[in-house]
C-alpha cells in the first residue's frame, strides 16, 4: 500500500484520513462491534455455567447442561478475543499508515519550498513536526476510535445487557454514572494545569542543568558552583511538590470516580441478592450481573477522555498542516526558454542581492561579464559580500537586476538551472551516504572518476578501506576537512554544468594541493567558466579576471597582473599573504 | 579508582531518613494484597449463607461491605501511589544532587570532549529511568508478587484440592508474558534505532538543503525518504501485531484456565470431580481471574527493571569519571605583584599546545595576545584563569595560583569576559551576582555603571529586577556583552581576562564596548587575547603567538617600526581580511 495523498490547496481535514485506508477501517470497525457486544457473553455463560452446576449438584439438570455452558463460555470467549484481535491490528495499521503517509507528504512539501523560505525554517522546529506532531496525531486517532468502541460502544452494550436481565437495578444502579462523567470534563482543567506546571517545573531544571553544563567553565572561574547547586536543590524541592500535588490528585481522582460510579453496587448486591433470594434471579445470574456492572464502571472515567485527546491533537494537527501548505519553490516548475549560443554564457548587469529576512548589507550594483572557458576570482574582506554574490548567482533566491546566462534571465531558467549552474556553497555539506552519491548525487552523466582526478581526490580513495563504496558518515566524519571538501568540488565539477560557482574551495586545502587543483581546472576547463570566490590569492595568478568586493560593491576590477602593479587593496593583501606565507 | 555508588546511597540515605513513609509503603502493599481477597468471600458467604439458605437478611450489610471493600482498595491504591512518588522523587533528587556535587570536582576537559547532550541526557533521561526502576519496577513488583501469593493463599483456603492447577498455571502464565514483554522490548528498541534513523534523515537533508536546492535533488530527497520510513513502518508492525495479539490470548487462556477450574471443583461426572459448593465455585471464578493482571504486571517489571539497569550503569559510569585533584589554598593576595607566566608548557594528551612561555605583566599593564588561530592563545588564557593546571612552569597573580586559588576568592582576584556572554535565567541583578550573596546591590549597580549600562538597565521595565534570560530579551548583543564586563568587574578583581570581547561586532558596538573596558579596565591589570587589534590600540605590550611560542613582544608602535610581519598582519587585520 503505498498512497501518496496530493497536496490539497484547501486545509486537510484531519477525520478525512481515516477514511484513506477502507480496508483497515472497515475491518476495524467490524472487530470493534463485534467484539464490544459479544463481550457480555462472557460474563454471562460464566454465570450460566455456576447456575448448571449448582443445578447438577442438586440433581435438578443433566451434567450436560453444565458442559454445553462451560464449552460456549469457552468459544464465545475466543470468539469475541478473535473479533478484539482483528479490531486491535486494524486500528494500529491506520496508525501506521498515517504515520508513513503524513511523513512522506509532509518532507515532500517541506523539500519543495523555496530555498528563501527554508532558510527561515529551523531544523529542530521542522523535525519536531515531522517526528513529534505526526506521532501525537496519530496516536490521538488511534486513542480516540478506540475510546469509541472500547468505551462508549461497550458500556453501551454493558447497559442493554443489565437492563434485559433488570431495568430497575440497572437504572437505580447507575444514578451514578453520568455524575462521574461531569466531574471527570470538571477535573479536567485543574488536571490539565498541575501537569503543565509539573512540567514546566522538570523543564526548568533540565535548562537549568543545560546552563550549568555548558557554562561550567564561567561558573568555575566565578567560583559559584556550590551557589548554583542551592538554587538546583530548590528547584529539586519544589519539583518534588508538584509532582506530588500531581500524584495526589490524578492518584486520587480515578481511584474516587471509580468509587463513585462502583457504588450502585450496593443496589446490585442487595437488590440483586434479594432477587435470588426470592428465586427470580438464578446464581449465574447474580453473579454474570455483578462481572458485567464491574465492567462497565470500570470503564466510566474514561468517557470524558475521548473528545479531550480529539482536541489535543488539533494544535499539532494545525502545525502539520502549516507546512503541509507551504509555498513551492519556483526552480521545480517547467521551463521552456532556449540558450542562445551567440550571447555571452554570463551576464551581470547591476545586480543587487541580499540573503532573504536578513540584516546583511548584500552586495549591490554589480556588474561584469563572464566568457566561456574563463576563470574569473572573487575577493574581499570578511563580510564584504563575496558569499552574497555566489549565492545571488547560483539562483536560489530572488535579486534585483539582471543576470543573463546565454541571453537568458536566471531567473527564468527554472528547471533547466541546477543542469547550467553548478554551485559548492561555503558550506561544503556532505551527505553521509558514499563516494559515489555524494559526487553524482544520483545525477547520470557517467564515470566520476575525471572529477575525482580533477579535485586530486583520486589517491585518498585507495586509501579509503571500501574505495569509492565508503560511506563518509555523519556530517562527513570518516573523511579530513580537506578531503570533503575536494568531494563536493568534484561534485560540482561532474556533469555538464557551464557555469561553476565556487564559493571558498580551498579553505581546508595545503597550498601546494590548492595550485595543482587549479591547474587541472585550468587544463580541462574546455567551454566551462569557473567563477572563484576566495579571500586566499596566491590561486589568484591562475584567473583571466579578478574581481574585488569591498563594502559590498566592486571596488577593483582587472586581470591579476594588473592589479598587483597598482597601489590599492589587492596588491596589499596580495603581498601581505606572500609574507606571511612564505617570508618574503 | 574509587567505584562510586550514588544510587544506593542515595536510596539507603532517602529510606533511612524517611522511615515512616517506606514503613507506610510497605504496609500499603500488604494492605492491597490482603484487600483484594476479600469480595471473593463476601460473594461465597452470599451465595452459600444466603442463597441457598434463602435468606434475606443481612445481604444488605454485606452489599455495603462488598462496597467498603472497594473503598479501601482504592484507598490504599492512592496512598500507595502519593507515598511511592515521595519517595522515588526523594532518591531522584538526592541522585540529582550528588551528581551535581560530582559535576563541579570533574576537570573541566571533561566539558570540553563530551558533548552538552551526553551530560544532560545522564543527568536527566538515565536518572529518569532509576525513578521508573523503583515506582514501577520494584514497588510494583513486590506489589504484585505479594497479590499472587495472596491469591495463592487464598485458593488453597477455599479449595485446597486445586492448588496443583494454580501452581502450574502460574509460571505458564509468566513464561508467556515474559516471552510477549521481552520480544515487545526488542522491538521497541528496533523502532527507536528507526525513528532516529528517520531523525538523521530529515537532519541531514535540511542540513544539507543547500546542496540539495542546488542540485535539484528534491525528487530524490523524497524517494530516499521512504527508505527509512518503510524500516520503521515494518518494525512498529511487528509491535503492532504482538501487541494486538497478547492481551486476546491472554483472555482467552483465562478463561480456559478459569473454566478449568471450574470443570475440577463442579461435579462433573467423572472421578476427578471435587463437587464443590456454588459459592465456593463462584469465588474460585472470581480468584483465578484475578492472578492474571499481577502475573502480567510481573513480567513488564521485570523488563523495566532491566531496561532501566542500563540507566544506572549509566550513572554509576559517571559516577567513576576520574576528579580532579585540586587542592584549594588560601593565600594572600599581593596587590604590588602583577600576572607573571613562568616556563608555562601545555599539551592536550600527547599533542603539545604550549612550549615554555614567559611573559611577566607589572601592575595595571594591560597586554594583548595574538597570533592566528591554533597559536595557543586560547589555552594559555585558561591557564591563566585557573582552568587548567599547566604541565611544566606555573602562573602567579598577586602572587596567587590561579588553579588552586578556593572558589569564594576568585572573583577578587580576576574577571573574565568571554567570547560570546552567558546569560543565565534570573533578574540582571542575578546575572551580575550569580547567586553570590556577598554582593551587595550598590555594587552591582556601581558596576552597571561604570560600564556604561546604568540608562540601559534603568529603560527596563522592572529595571535591576527585570528577568532576562535565553536570548537575553531587551538587550543587544552589545548590551549583553557589557553585562558580562559588569559581572567580571562587580567584584573588584585585580586582573581582567578578555577573551575576544567585540568578536562578531559592528564598529560602533565595538567602540562602545571598547570605552567601556577602558573604564572599567582602569587601575586593573588586562591580559586579553585577541586576533583582531583595532581596538586593542591602548595595550601597553602586545605578544605575538605563533605555534605555542611567544614570538614577539613590544609595544605596538616599536612592533609596527621594526617587525614586518607584525606590520603585514596588522595590515591584512585592518583590511577586514580572513587571516586563516
Amino acid at each position: 500500500m503505498k498512497k501518496i495523498i496530493p497536496i490539497a490547496t484547501n486545509k486537510p481535514r484531519l477525520i478525512s484520513y481515516l477514511f484513506k485506508y477502507p480496508k483497515q477501517f472497515v475491518l476495524h470497525a467490524i472487530g470493534g462491534i463485534v467484539y464490544n457486544t459479544t463481550v457480555i457473553f462472557g460474563a454471562v455463560f460464566l454465570g450460566k455455567t455456576i447456575d448448571a452446576a449448582n443445578l447438577v449438584n442438586n440433581d435438578e439438570a443433566p451434567l450436560s447442561l453444565f458442559y454445553l455452558y462451560l464449552f460456549a463460555f469457552i468459544a464465545s470467549t475466543i470468539f469475541f478475543q478473535l473479533a478484539r484481535y482483528v479490531k486491535r491490528l486494524n486500528s494500529r495499521a491506520i496508525t501506521n499508515l498515517m504515520n508513513r503517509d503524513i511523513r512522506t507528504e509532509l518532507m515532500a512539501s517541506i523539500l519543495n519550498m523555496p530555498m528563501s523560505d527554508l532558510r527561515q525554517e529551523k531544523i529542530g522546529d521542522l523535525m519536531s513536526r515531522i517526528i513529534g506532531d505526526v506521532e501525537q496525531v496519530s496516536s490521538s486517532v488511534l486513542t480516540t476510535v478506540r475510546e469509541i468502541w472500547d468505551t462508549i460502544l461497550l458500556i453501551l452494550s454493558y447497559f442493554v445487557a443489565c437492563m434485559l436481565f433488570s431495568p430497575k437495578i440497572t437504572l437505580l444502579a447507575s444514578i451514578p454514572i453520568p455524575i462521574v462523567v461531569v466531574l471527570a470534563q470538571l477535573l479536567r482543567t485543574p488536571l490539565y494545569k498541575l501537569s503543565q506546571r509539573t512540567r514546566k517545573v522538570a523543564s526548568g531544571i533540565n535548562i537549568h542543568l543545560q546552563h550549568n553544563v555548558s557554562g561550567i567553565s564561567l561558573l568555575r572561574l566565578f567560583g559559584l558552583e556550590r551557589s548554583d547547586r542551592r538554587k538546583l536543590n530548590t528547584l529539586l524541592e519544589e519539583q518534588l511538590r508538584w509532582s506530588v500535588a500531581l500524584s495526589a490528585l490524578q492518584g486520587g481522582a480515578t481511584p474516587l470516580f471509580m468509587l463513585i460510579a462502583a457504588s450502585g453496587i450496593i443496589v446490585v448486591v442487595g437488590m440483586g441478592g434479594e432477587n435470588v433470594v426470592n428465586g427470580v434471579w438464578t446464581v449465574g445470574v447474580f453473579t454474570a450481573y455483578l462481572g458485567m456492572f464491574t465492567a462497565m464502571t470500570s470503564r466510566t472515567p474514561s468517557v470524558a477522555r475521548v473528545m479531550n485527546t480529539w482536541h489535543g491533537a488539533k494544535a499539532s494537527w494545525d502545525r502539520i498542516c502549516a507546512k503541509l501548505q507551504g509555498n513551492n519553490d519556483d526552480n521545480l516548475c517547467k521551463s521552456e526558454v532556449s540558450l542562445r549560443a551567440s550571447e555571452p554564457l554570463l551576464q551581470v548587469n547591476s545586480l543587487s542581492f541580499r540573503y532573504p529576512f536578513s540584516d546583511d548589507s548584500g552586495v549591490h550594483a554589480i556588474s561584469f561579464t563572464a566568457q566561456s572557458g574563463e576563470v574569473i576570482g572573487i575577493t574581499g574582506p570578511i563580510g564584504s559580500g563575496k558569499s552574497a554574490l555566489a549565492a545571488a548567482l547560483s539562483g536560489l533566491f530572488p535579486y534585483e537586476g539582471d543576470v543573463f546566462v546565454k541571453g537568458v534571465p536566471l531567473r527564468e531558467l527554472k528547471e533547466q538551472r541546477s543542469g547550467i549552474i553548478s554551485y559548492m556553497d561555503y558550506e561544503q555539506f556532505v551527505f553521509s551516504a558514499d563516494v559515489v552519491f555524494n559526487v553524482a548525487l544520483d545525477r547520470d552523466y557517467g564515470d566520476i572518476s575525471p572529477a575525482l582526478e580533477l579535485a586530486s581526490m583520486t589517491d585518498d580513495i585507495t586509501t579509503f578501506e571500501n574505495g569509492l563504496e565508503t560511506k563518509l558518515m555523519e556530517r562527513g566524519l570518516r573523511v579530513s576537512g580537506g578531503q570533503r571538501q575536494r568531494i563536493t568540488l568534484a561534485r560540482a565539477w561532474y556533469g555538464q554544468a557551464e557555469i561553476l560557482l565556487l564559493d571558498d574551495p580551498f579553505s581546508a586545502i595545503d597550498v601546494s594541493m590548492e595550485q595543482r587543483i587549479m591547474q587541472n581546472i585550468r587544463s580541462s576547463l574546455k567551454n566551462r567558466t569557473v567563477l572563484l570566490f576566495s579571500h586566499r590569492l596566491s590561486t589568484f595568478e591562475m584567473t583571466d579576471k579578478v574581481i574585488v568586493i569591498d563594502k559590498g560593491y566592486i571596488s577593483q576590477i582587472g586581470a591579476h597582473h594588473e592589479l598587483v602593479q597598482h597601489d590599492g587593496l589587492y596588491r596589499d593583501i596580495y603581498h601581505a599573504q606572500r609574507f606571511m606565507d612564505t617570508g618574503n | 579508582m574509587k567505584k562510586e555508588r550514588f544510587i544506593n546511597d542515595a536510596a539507603v540515605y532517602v529510606l533511612k531518613s524517611n522511615w515512616w513513609l517506606a514503613a507506610l509503603l510497605l504496609l500499603t502493599i500488604i494492605a492491597s494484597m490482603a484487600i483484594q481477597l476479600i469480595p471473593a468471600f463476601i460473594i461465597r458467604q452470599i451465595i452459600d449463607e444466603h442463597f441457598a439458605k434463602g435468606i434475606v437478611q443481612g445481604i444488605w450489610l454485606l452489599a455495603i461491605w462488598y462496597l467498603a471493600v472497594q473503598a479501601g482498595v482504592n484507598v490504599v491504591a492512592f496512598v500507595k501511589t502519593v507515598v511511592t512518588t515521595v519517595l522515588g522523587q526523594k532518591i531522584l533528587n538526592r541522585i540529582r544532587m550528588l551528581m551535581a556535587q560530582r559535576l563541579s570536582k570533574l576537570p573541566i576537559q571533561y566539558f570540553t570532549n563530551t558533548p552538552v547532550g551526553e551530560i544532560m541526557s545522564r543527568l536527566t533521561t538515565d536518572v529518569d529511568a532509576i525513578n521508573t526502576l523503583f515506582s514501577s519496577g520494584i514497588i510494583g513488583m513486590a506489589t504484585d508478587l505479594f497479590k499472587i501469593v495472596g491469591l495463592l493463599v487464598s485458593l488453597f483456603i477455599i479449595a485446597p484440592q486445586l492448588i496443583w492447577l494454580e501452581i502450574t498455571i502460574v509460571p505458564l502464565i509468566f513464561l508467556i508474558s515474559n516471552y510477549y514483554r521481552k520480544n515487545i522490548f526488542r522491538f521497541q528498541k528496533l523502532v527507536r534505532s528507526k525513528v532516529a534513523d528517520i531523525y538523521s534523515f530529515i537532519q541531514e537533508w535540511l542540513r544539507g538543503i543547500h546542496t540539495v536546492k542546488a542540485y535539484s535533488l528534491e525528487e530524490n530527497g523524497k524517494q530516499r525518504f521512504r527508505e527509512p520510513l518503510e524500516s520503521h513502518f515494518a518494525a512498529i508492525g511487528k509491535i503492532s501485531l504482538y501487541d494486538s495479539l497478547f492481551p486476546c490470548l491472554m483472555q482467552t487462556i483465562r478463561a480456559v484456565v478459569i473454566a478449568l477450574a471450574l470443570w475440577f471443583g463442579a461435579k462433573n461426572g467423572t472421578f476427578l470431580s471435587l463437587a464443590l459448593s456454588t459459592g465456593t465455585l463462584a469465588a474460585i471464578a472470581d480468584l483465578v481471574g484475578r492472578i492474571f493482571a499481577p502475573i502480567e504486571a510481573l513480567a513488564q517489571e521485570f523488563q523495566t527493571i532491566q531496561q532501566a539497569m542500563a540507566g544506572i550503569s549509566r550513572v554509576n559510569e559517571f559516577a567513576s569519571e576520574p576528579i580532579e585533584d585540586r587542592v584549594y589554598i588560601d593565600q594572600p593576595i599581593d596587590k604590588s605583584q602583577g600576572l607573571v607566566i613562568d616556563g608555562v608548557t601545555f599539551s592536550y594528551g600527547s599533542v603539545p599546545v604550549l612550549h615554555a612561555l614567559h611573559a611577566r605583566l607589572m601592575p595595571g599593564e594591560k597586554a594583548v595576545f595574538i597570533g592566528r588561530s591554533g597559536a595557543g592563545k586560547t589555552t594559555l588564557m585558561n591557564i591563566v584563569a585557573g582552568l587548567y593546571r599547566p604541565k611544566e612552569g606555573f602562573v602567579r597573580i598577586c602572587g596567587v595560583d590561579p588553579y588552586t586559588i578556593p572558589p569564594r576568592k576568585r572573583r577578587r582576584l580576576l574577571g573574565i569576559v568571554p567570547q560570546m556572554p552567558q546569560i543565565f535565567d534570573g533578574t540582571v541583578t542575578e546575572n551580575i551576582t550569580l547567586g553570590d550573596e556577598t554582593i551587595s546591590q550598590e555594587e552591582v549597580e556601581a558596576a552597571v555603571k561604570a560600564v556604561g549600562l546604568g540608562e540601559t538597565i534603568n529603560a527596563l521595565p522592572q529595571g535591576f529586577a527585570t528577568v532576562i534570560g535565553e536570548g537575553a530579551a531587551g538587550l543587544s548583543s552589545g548590551e549583553t556583552q557589557l553585562l558580562s564586563l559588569a559581572r567580571a568587574i562587580v567584584a573588584n578583581p585585580q586582573i581582567l581576562l578578555l577573551d575576544e570581547p567585540t568578536s562578531g561586532m559592528d564598529s560602533k558596538t565595538e567602540q562602545r564596548v571598547f570605552s567601556a573596558i577602558r573604564t572599567a579596565g582602569t587601575g586593573r591589570t588586562i591580559f586579553s587575547i585577541s586576533h583582531r587589534l583595532s581596538g586593542i590600540i591602548d595595550a601597553d605590550r602586545v605578544f605575538v603567538m605563533a605555534g605555542g611560542n611567544i614570538v614577539k613582544s613590544g609595544s605596538s608602535e616599536e612592533l609596527y617600526e621594526n617587525d614586518d610581519w607584525y606590520a603585514m598582519y596588522q595590515k591584512t587585520i585592518n583590511a577586514g581580511w580572513d587571516l586563516s
